[in-house]
């Protein structure tokens, strides 16, 4: 993880971790694909599994990302594990 | 979130997932421990957040969680890696489970109805104080009871919590000694429940979702598990993805999201799947593919009442046909064969249109005994006018086969609520049972619940008869022959069939919905708390301790993380004021009837509970424990040797264990001192590893073919049971010339009143649509936005037509999803229902399309 994608800490994020299950023989182009998306990070490869993050200002725009991820040639599945949103409701 | 934190946060996001995929950064974080999983239950950490360990309050998937609390309000969600279920997976739905308690409507506070006359409108509830909420519901209940307590209802859910549910019941046979009580399971998987009970003699599945990673071939029949069991639907794509040749066969009537991952997709014409399972099972026999020795070792054969007709008429239950339709006379193995004749694949080919090949191919893929073969079945089989015979039909294949009860081969019918199972099955919250399958209509099983309970023998005597089953209640309900109902966890005025008819809305009936005094628990308005006359705000979720118990037999205790808002309560805290209450005055046995059956854990005079929520729910636990563990209760432990019930077969674990283990699959063993659970039912092999070793040993026989003995039925044999193919109880006509099935979508959960409340979700399925054929749209010129009316002879509704949604209907068949209360497709649906386990058939209504 880079300092410089901490940088915006003043401002409300959700921060959500999955598991994206791929093709094989896809999972480095899909791990390309969503490494390119902004506010995600491809963490980790297992075998046809991806180790992902999202970061969004919003529950919501953590779900519209996560959502996107289904329509990426190669992907069979995307598994949440971890949200949290703490911020979100911090600025209720 | 400062910089601190948020390196905190993401490197613990980054361990969990890593946890869940096998991987090996599940060290990152210091919140986790060495399995990447959260620390133990209730735990603290330096920023001020609490973890508890929970279960999704969703579907019957029962995926395990970890909540995160601060400051009273929920701030993450994590998919716990220790509960056995999801191994720390969650679908999208799990991104909103704390949004779902957040909707700006919560219900704060009780609401009464002054004038009736406003039932059915947004208006007419007023604000009231606890003791007035509480005092009117229970004056309603004690005048109906003490009149006529015929006329009175309860009906619950397979949302409600275990502990509450065995309240309930309790309350409701032995306090009430009344058995109108009936769970909204009832619509949803009543007729595996019959079919397990006419099969096996018990209510249970032998396998588990490990199954799903061990099988070869996936048959899914009437089952759109993409959308409804979106986890379990990931692991079947999983092990897809694992082995090239894995193979998934997709039964069905119209194409979904579920038969993208079929490689061969067996459409057929509603009603026909019967002719289909029968036609594999005749292949097997006449070209000697079925295991004899599995056969001989285990099965005997039976047929049953035929020519059954249909429960369109409210008398069908007291007609000749109604009364003898659970009548079945054994006979041999070739009767069966020979009742099974006329099952040819051409035959089948004829009723369903599935190529006769098609057929072929499936049956020789059960017949193949290399590879392991998973059934798995939703709604489009119980939801049937032969619901309970479909499931015997899928059974009677994999008997002949000997696949049951094995790791990966094996018959598994999906649950639809998180706790079907836990609450409305194994507790017994339907109109005929007691807790753990005891029947009311048995002696020696009311016997053993009056040892449990405390009660003089023979006082539930009053109770030999079975209640009002869910459709019968709201029929006699809209006939004004119910005076007081009442209930939760549910959505009945948009989940229930024939809404025409019980919200009052035809030509006839229009008065009973307003007459029937009904109070509503709930946790946000819905269209049933429109007609309700006494809305009781209900603490939601987390807000509360309870368990739930999941399709493959695992009990999962979700712990209390937050206080419920306003002046909301729980569930468990309404029973017991509105029983206190009822019950003032009466005796059972010469003692006081609500300390007898309620004052190990309620104080009445203080108005309070004798201990927290986790002492209450343990308490409540360790007493419905006890029907699996007659050894705890001297009399108990006599009636069960005496009269053979082998109650603890389906043995539970001290409460705190399910905390502890995060969920565990009954029945639980008492090994040294070790509670181990069990995943396969009835097949031979260590006990640690999740076989049922100890229940072979103990009451079957080893050394059967394949490993497994059913000792749970009579004779130690499951009953292969010759259900013939008789047609749907509607089939279109010119008025009437479309076929219309409704179900479940992925975004909202059954009527959507939790779903519907986070806005991302109600953006991304804002509006049920009618999922048409383009070739049906053409013909009656209709086009996509276009606005149709559907009409049964039931009702009718307005909805909007695509032809690119979720399902693509053949010609003559459309679909929508049930959940928009602006739509209420139920309307027009049929409550015909399955004569044996009186659930409706919600997928062949036949209907008329038009535009307008």
């Amino acid at each position: 993880m880079s300092d410089e994608n901490l940088s915006m800490n003043d401002e409300p994020v959700v921060i959500s971790s999955l598991v994206v299950e791929t093709v094989s023989g896809k999972t480095a182009a899909v791990a390309a694909d969503l490494a390119a998306r902004e506010g995600v990070e491809v963490h980790e490869t297992q075998g046809h599994k991806l180790v992902v993050t999202i970061e969004a200002a919003t529950t919501g725009a953590s779900h519209a990302v996560a959502s996107g991820f289904a329509a990426v040639p190669g992907v069979t599945g995307v598994n949440l594990v971890y949200c949290n949103f703490e911020d979100e409701f911090a600025g209720r | 979130m400062d910089i601190t934190r948020r390196k905190f946060v993401k490197a613990s996001a980054i361990a969990l997932a890593s946890a869940a995929a096998g991987g090996t950064m599940g060290a990152l974080s210091g919140c986790g421990t060495e399995s990447g999983a959260p620390a133990a239950a209730a735990s603290a950490d330096a920023a001020g957040t609490v973890k508890t360990v929970g279960v999704c309050r969703f579907c019957g998937c029962g995926c395990g969680v970890i909540v995160e609390a601060k400051d009273g309000r929920l701030v993450s969600v994590t998919g716990d890696p220790e509960n056995g279920s999801s191994r720390g997976l969650n679908c999208v739905k799990g991104y909103y489970l704390a949004n779902a308690l957040y909707g700006d409507d919560r219900l704060t506070k009780p609401l009464i109805r002054d004038d009736k006359a406003t039932k059915g409108t947004d208006g007419g509830l007023r604000e009231a104080t606890w003791d007035e909420a509480l005092d009117l519901v229970a004056a309603r209940l004690k005048e109906t009871w003490k009149a006529d307590k015929s006329r009175l209802a309860f009906w619950g859910s397979g949302q409600q919590p275990i502990v509450e549910g065995y309240a309930t019941a309790k309350f409701w046979k032995a306090g009430l000694l009344s058995n109108n009580i009936d769970p909204n399971a009832r619509l949803c998987m009543a007729s595996a429940v019959v079919g397990f009970m006419n099969i096996f003699q018990t209510d249970e599945p032998a396998g588990c979702y490990a199954d799903i990673d061990e099988t070869d071939v996936f048959v899914t029949w009437g089952a759109n598990m993409a959308e409804a069991h979106p986890m379990l639907y990931s692991r079947l794509t999983a092990r897809k993805l694992a082995d090239s040749n894995v193979r998934h066969y997709d039964v069905t009537t119209l194409t979904t999201r579920t038969s993208a991952s079929a490689d061969k997709v067996l459409q057929f014409a509603p009603g026909s799947d019967i002719a289909i399972a029968n036609a594999i099972a005749n292949y097997l026999i006449q070209n000697n593919l079925y295991d004899r020795e599995f056969v001989a070792d285990h099965i005997q054969f039976k047929q049953g009442a035929e020519n059954i007709g249909n429960a369109f008429e409210d008398g069908y239950d007291a007609s000749e046909a109604g009364k003898t339709v659970d009548s079945v006379e054994n006979i041999t193995f070739e009767q069966f064969a020979a009742r099974l004749a006329p099952y040819t694949l051409e035959y089948a080919e004829e009723v369903s249109g599935v190529p006769a090949a098609d057929i072929q191919e499936l049956a020789e893929v059960f017949a193949d005994k290399s590879r392991k073969v998973l059934s798995l079945w939703t709604m489009g089989v119980n939801q049937h006018n032969r619901g309970t015979w479909m499931n015997h039909c899928i059974y009677n294949i994999h008997f002949l086969t000997g696949r049951y009860a094995l790791p990966g081969d094996g018959a598994f019918s999906l649950t639809g609520q998180p706790s079907a199972c836990g609450t409305a099955r194994e507790v017994g919250t339907f109109s005929h049972r007691l807790p753990a399958d005891l029947l009311v209509a048995k002696a020696p099983h009311r016997r053993y619940s009056e040892a449990i309970w405390n009660l003089p023998e023979g006082y539930l005597d009053a109770i030999e008869k079975p209640g009002m089953h869910t459709v019968k209640m709201f029929r006699e309900l809209s006939k004004g022959n119910v005076d007081f109902l009442w209930t939760a966890h549910n959505n009945w005025a948009v989940s229930m069939p024939n809404l025409t008819r019980f919200l009052g809305r035809g030509d006839s009936d229009k008065q009973g919905i307003f007459d029937c005094f009904i109070c509503v628990s709930e946790v946000y308005p819905t269209l049933s708390t429109q007609y309700a006359d006494v809305v009781l705000p209900a603490a939601m979720w987390v807000e509360r301790e309870g368990a739930f118990g999941n399709g493959e037999r695992r009990t999962a205790v979700f712990e209390k993380a937050i206080d419920p808002p306003g002046e909301a309560q729980w569930d468990l805290w309404m029973l017991m004021e509105i029983a206190k209450r009822v019950l003032e005055g009466e005796t059972i046995g010469g003692q006081d009837a609500f300390d007898l059956l309620f004052g190990a854990v309620y104080d009445k005079q203080a108005g309070q509970f004798k201990g927290s929520q986790r002492e209450v729910c343990r308490t409540l636990w360790e007493e419905y424990r006890t029907f699996s563990n007659p050894q705890l209760n001297e009399k108990a432990a006599a009636i069960n040797a005496a009269e053979k019930l082998k109650m603890e077969a389906k043995q539970l674990a001290p409460y705190d264990l399910y905390i502890e283990n995060h969920g565990l699959t009954w029945p639980v063993r008492e090994v040294n001192g070790q509670w181990l659970p069990t995943l396969w039912r009835f097949c031979d092999g260590p006990q640690e590893d999740g076989f049922d070793q100890l229940g072979v040993q103990q009451y079957g026989e080893q050394d059967l073919a394949a490993g497994v003995s059913f000792y749970k039925s009579a004779d130690r044999k499951p009953s292969a049971v010759f259900r013939p193919y008789e047609p749907p109880a509607e089939v279109p006509s010119q008025e009437y010339p479309f076929w219309f099935c409704t179900g479940r979508l992925l975004e909202h959960w059954h009527t959507g009143s939790m779903t519907r409340r986070v806005p991302e979700l109600h953006r991304a399925l804002p509006s049920a649509l009618l999922d048409m054929n383009p070739a049906d749209c053409e013909r009656l010129g209709l086009k996509d936005g276009d606005r149709a009316r559907v009409t049964s002879r039931y009702g009718s509704f307005e909805i909007t037509v695509s032809t690119a949604g979720r399902t693509v209907p053949p010609e003559g068949m459309a679909f929508a999803p049930f959940f928009a209360d602006e739509t209420l497709v139920n309307l027009a649906v049929q409550d015909v229902y399955c004569p044996l386990s009186k659930e409706p058939d919600f997928k062949k209504t036949c209907v008329a399309i038009e535009k307008i």
